[in-house]
C-alpha cells in the first residue's frame, strides 16, 4: 500500500468512524440507514481501517521490509 | 486476486480462531453465556483486525504487539457505542474493561503461537505449537456449529452443554490425533489431504463413540471441521 492510498484509506476510515455519533444526530442528516447496531459496526470497520491506515503511514519502513 | 494472499488468510483465520477459542473456553470455566452475535461481533472485528496489520505491515513482534491491543480495544468501542439497541440484560459480559486486558491476552498468546510456527521450523516446540492450535480451532469451530445448527435458537448460548467435558474431549482429540500425525507423519502439502481426512475421520469416530454425537450427519461435520481446523494451522505456517 502506497502513502497516498494509505492517506485515503485514513480519510475514508475517519468518515466511516463519524458513524459512532448519537443515533438522533445521524438520522437528522438523513443518514439513519439501518439500526443504530449496524452503524456502530460499520463505523467501527471504518475505525479499524483508519487505525491501521495511521500504523502504515507512522511506520513505512516497516511496511516496505514486510513485502 | 493476488492481494489475497493464502498464508495471510490461514493466519488471519488461526490466530482468530484460537483467540476465541481460549476467550469461550474462559467464559465456558467462569460459567458465563457465549452468545452467538457476541462471537460473531468480536469474530470479525479481531479477523480483520489481524487480516489488514498482517497484510498490510507484515508479521512479526511488534506488529503482534499492535494487533493485541488494537482488536480488542476496538471491540470494546463498539461494545460501548452499540449499548443502546444491545440488550443489556443479555450482552453485558464485556462491559468490565477488565475484559480488554483479557482479550489481548488471548489474542497475543494466539498471535505468537501461530507466528513462531512459521519461524521455528524443526523444532520440538513445533508440533505441540501446531496440535495447541489446531485444538483450539477446532473447539472454536465446534462451539459455533453448536451454536449455529445444533442450538438454533435467537440467541443461542453455551450453556445448553450438559458440561464443559464436551468441548474439553474435543480439545484432547484434536490435540493428540495432530501431536501423533506430527510425530509419524512429515508434514507437506502432499500429505495435506490425507492427514486432513485420517484426523477429521478419526476425531469423528472418537466423539462418536464417547457418545457426543447425535446422528451420522453430526459425525461427518464434526470430522469436516476437525479437518478444516488442522488444514488451516497447517496453511498458515
Amino acid at each position: 500500500m502506497s502513502t497516498k492510498t494509505a492517506l485515503w484509506f485514513l480519510i475514508i476510515g475517519v468518515i466511516l468512524a463519524l458513524l459512532f455519533l448519537p443515533p438522533k444526530l445521524i438520522i437528522s442528516w438523513g443518514l439513519g440507514i439501518g439500526r443504530h447496531n449496524d452503524r456502530v459496526l460499520v463505523g467501527t470497520i471504518g475505525l479499524l481501517v483508519a487505525v491501521v491506515s495511521a500504523y502504515r503511514l507512522l511506520r513505512p519502513t516497516l511496511a516496505e521490509n514486510s513485502k | 486476486m493476488a492481494w489475497l494472499n493464502k498464508q495471510v488468510l490461514a493466519f488471519s483465520l488461526i490466530v482468530t480462531l484460537a483467540m476465541n477459542g481460549f476467550d469461550m473456553l474462559f467464559h465456558l470455566l467462569e460459567d458465563t453465556a457465549v452468545h452467538l452475535g457476541y462471537v460473531a461481533v468480536k469474530f470479525t472485528v479481531i479477523f480483520l483486525t489481524v487480516f489488514l496489520i498482517v497484510h498490510i505491515m507484515g508479521r512479526g513482534k511488534e506488529q503482534g504487539i499492535v494487533t493485541s491491543i488494537t482488536g480488542p480495544a476496538i471491540f470494546y468501542v463498539y461494545y460501548r457505542y452499540a449499548s443502546p439497541t444491545l440488550d443489556r440484560t443479555l450482552f453485558k459480559l464485556d462491559e468490565n474493561v477488565t475484559y480488554l486486558f483479557l482479550h489481548a491476552a488471548f489474542l497475543g498468546i494466539a498471535y505468537y503461537l501461530t507466528h513462531s510456527l512459521s519461524q521455528r521450523e524443526g523444532t520440538m516446540s513445533q508440533p505441540i505449537f501446531k496440535a495447541l492450535l489446531a485444538s483450539l480451532a477446532a473447539s472454536t469451530l465446534e462451539m459455533g456449529y453448536h451454536m449455529t445448527v445444533l442450538t438454533p435458537t435467537l440467541v443461542s448460548e453455551l450453556k445448553v452443554f450438559e458440561s464443559v467435558s464436551y468441548i474439553y474431549l474435543v480439545l484432547a482429540v484434536t490435540f493428540a490425533l495432530v501431536l501423533v500425525k506430527e510425530a509419524f507423519w512429515s508434514s507437506g502439502w502432499i500429505h495435506l489431504g490425507a492427514s486432513m481426512l485420517l484426523i477429521g475421520l478419526a476425531g469423528g469416530l472418537t466423539l462418536w463413540m464417547a457418545g457426543w454425537s447425535f446422528s451420522l450427519l453430526d459425525s461427518v461435520v464434526r470430522a469436516i471441521l476437525l479437518g478444516i481446523a488442522y488444514s488451516l494451522t497447517e496453511a498458515s505456517a
